[in-house]
């Protein structure tokens, strides 16, 4: 069986800063692999040590990209493909298509995998526009996921259903962080990353016309809290919390 | 300009026919049916209907086909689709099939010559987003943003149609009746890693019920410990709310977590650790032992 797992080297939306005017600073911030991503690493090895196989990790992105790749390769994807991307800043659109056609190279796939957004963004359509690009049916939101010879059993959760879903192989799946519990990489699978293969694939080589929405600007969200603190015996900052609530009319 | 709205529930579709109202007046609207039957009442000018067969109604690629078949039919530049998870799937598959551009949880939309402005939330809630794309283009709004338009008298069409698809829905578990309603209470009373034992839960269910509340949690006491079913997990994965009280109880306040609750009113936090990020983001904090402060407050609540 043969594994695609694709991932983003996101921003750390905790140690995001912002310059003075409110505008988020994105050249230089810290990044880390998308915190949902590592579930769709791990399910993709779950599967691996079923069913056999090869898990290939797919990302595009500058260079920063190159250390979430390292991560799942310390984790146990096989090989690791990086797109190289100038920018942070490429729309959902464009990195769907760079990434659909970095896949088409390492065809065939059984299943490519992804998790439900990345946690800096979260714009959650790359699994399904990369599945669309590449002709694979694509179930989103996966709970559970059974993989038989031929076809895949998918559990899924909505907001208010449960649903069972079975699609032919290949297809694309998009998995939610409850699905498993990812595995912590130890010193020495992160020490053997180092020596498996990154491929690398530039961006412009791939025919790829940036589409999509273009930012105009990215600013701290202005909510003010009093943060107002009570400290003390429980007695009474139980007492002084309630008055406050009292106060404010939010509790009778 | 013609628009085309889908979603699963009447409230939602109210949102959207709403936020539909800057790029076209209620005639060039077209409500987008997957039911089958439908009555002759919409907030929209037409209602488009196609039966999905069996339990096609939840399948994105089925859907996702109904509305390309749509826009080619009827000329649509512009899509407003929910939210939800289903439709957010359905919008990425779309965008792909019409080749348009996309952009979800969108609110606060206008028109500039030929593009749309939408800004959206990002970073976990720390940053909005201003997004610029050109028309045509998809955009899912997110809810609570708009005012519900009114439901008049509309035509209705019946379509023919039989989308393409590869998956097999094979089975649909209704809700476990949702115990707990989070979107519309008026006060949430949450819990978080702070709580030692899932035994525990009573003493802060004695406090919600105290005050009347709905009882959340953080992603930890659902999703990792099992402790309460998830549809009591508040935060970016979970649900989002708006109460006019929120009390994080034993929650530390990641990020994840704050970026679903930073819509309430008035947000109070119980903790021990003065250091914790949730003691920045609150209108009012007890540094303390959540199991000395919480029954002192349902104490204090019983005697008045």
């Amino acid at each position: 069986m043969r594994i695609a797992v694709c991932i983003k080297q996101a921003v750390d939306e905790a140690e995001l800063k912002f310059d003075h005017a409110g505008n988020a600073i994105l050249s230089n911030a810290q990044t880390k692999l998308s915190t949902f991503d590592k579930n769709a690493v791990e399910e993709a090895l779950r599967i691996k040590t079923l069913k056999g196989g090869e898990v290939i990790a797919f990302s595009a992105g500058n260079n920063e990209s190159k250390k979430g790749l390292k991560e799942a390769l310390a984790m146990g994807a096989d090989r690791a493909v990086h797109i190289i991307t100038e920018t942070y800043e490429r729309s959902s659109l464009t990195v769907s298509k760079l990434l659909s056609k970095a896949i088409e190279k390492y065809k065939p796939f059984d299943l490519i995998l992804f998790s439900e957004g990345s946690s800096d963004i979260y714009t959650s359509l790359v699994p399904g526009q990369v599945s669309t690009m590449l002709g694979l049916p694509f179930i989103p939101f996966a709970r559970k996921i059974e993989v038989h010879d031929k076809d895949v059993k998918v559990s899924q959760t909505l907001e208010e259903k449960t649903v069972i879903i079975s699609s032919p192989l290949p297809a694309a799946i998009s998995v939610v962080s409850e699905i498993n519990q990812p595995r912590y990489p130890t010193l020495v699978q992160i020490m053997q990353a180092a020596r498996k293969q990154i491929d690398e694939i530039r961006e412009d080589s791939l025919g790829v016309e940036p589409k999509g929405y273009r930012v105009e600007y990215i600013r701290a969200q202005s909510v003010e809290r009093k943060k107002v603190i009570f400290e003390g015996p429980p007695e009474e900052t139980a007492r002084k919390l309630l008055d406050a609530l009292k106060r404010e009319g939010v509790v009778k | 300009m013609r628009v085309a709205i889908f979603a699963e529930n009447e409230k939602d579709l109210a949102e959207l026919a709403s936020a539909a109202s800057i790029f076209a007046g209620r005639e060039e609207m077209i409500e987008v049916s997957i039911a089958g039957e439908e009555k002759n009442i919409s907030c929209c000018g037409r209602k488009v209907v196609y039966k999905l067969k069996g339990k096609q109604e939840l399948n994105p690629e089925a859907i996702s086909n109904v509305l390309r078949h749509v826009g080619e039919k009827y000329g649509i530049s512009v899509f407003l689709l929910s939210t939800s998870k289903l439709c957010r799937a359905v919008a990425s598959i779309l965008s792909i099939l019409t080749d348009t551009e996309c952009i979800t949880d969108a609110f606060d939309l206008s028109i500039e010559g030929k593009d749309v402005l939408a800004s959206r939330g990002v970073f976990a809630g720390k940053a909005t987003a201003r997004l610029r794309c050109s028309i045509p283009c998809i955009l899912t709004i997110k809810q609570g943003k708009y005012n519900p338009a009114e439901k008049v008298p509309c035509e209705v069409i019946y379509e023919d149609f039989t989308p393409p698809t590869k998956l097999n829905i094979v089975e649909v578990s209704e809700p476990q009746k949702a115990s707990v309603d989070l979107k519309s209470a008026r006060i949430i009373v949450s819990v978080g890693r702070g709580l030692k034992r899932k035994d525990d839960i009573s003493m802060v269910e004695e406090l919600a019920k105290a005050l009347g509340a709905a009882l959340g949690c953080s992603r930890p006491i659902s999703s990792d410990l099992g402790w309460l079913p998830e549809e009591h997990h508040i935060g970016l994965t979970g649900v989002s709310v708006k109460p006019d009280l929120y009390i994080a109880i034993g929650i530390s306040g990641q990020l994840q977590h704050l970026a679903g609750i930073k819509d309430s009113k008035i947000i109070a936090a119980i903790n021990t650790d003065k250091s914790a990020p949730i003691f920045q983001a609150c209108d009012y904090g007890v540094v303390g032992d959540m199991y000395k402060v919480v029954p002192e407050l349902v104490k204090l609540l019983k005697s008045s």
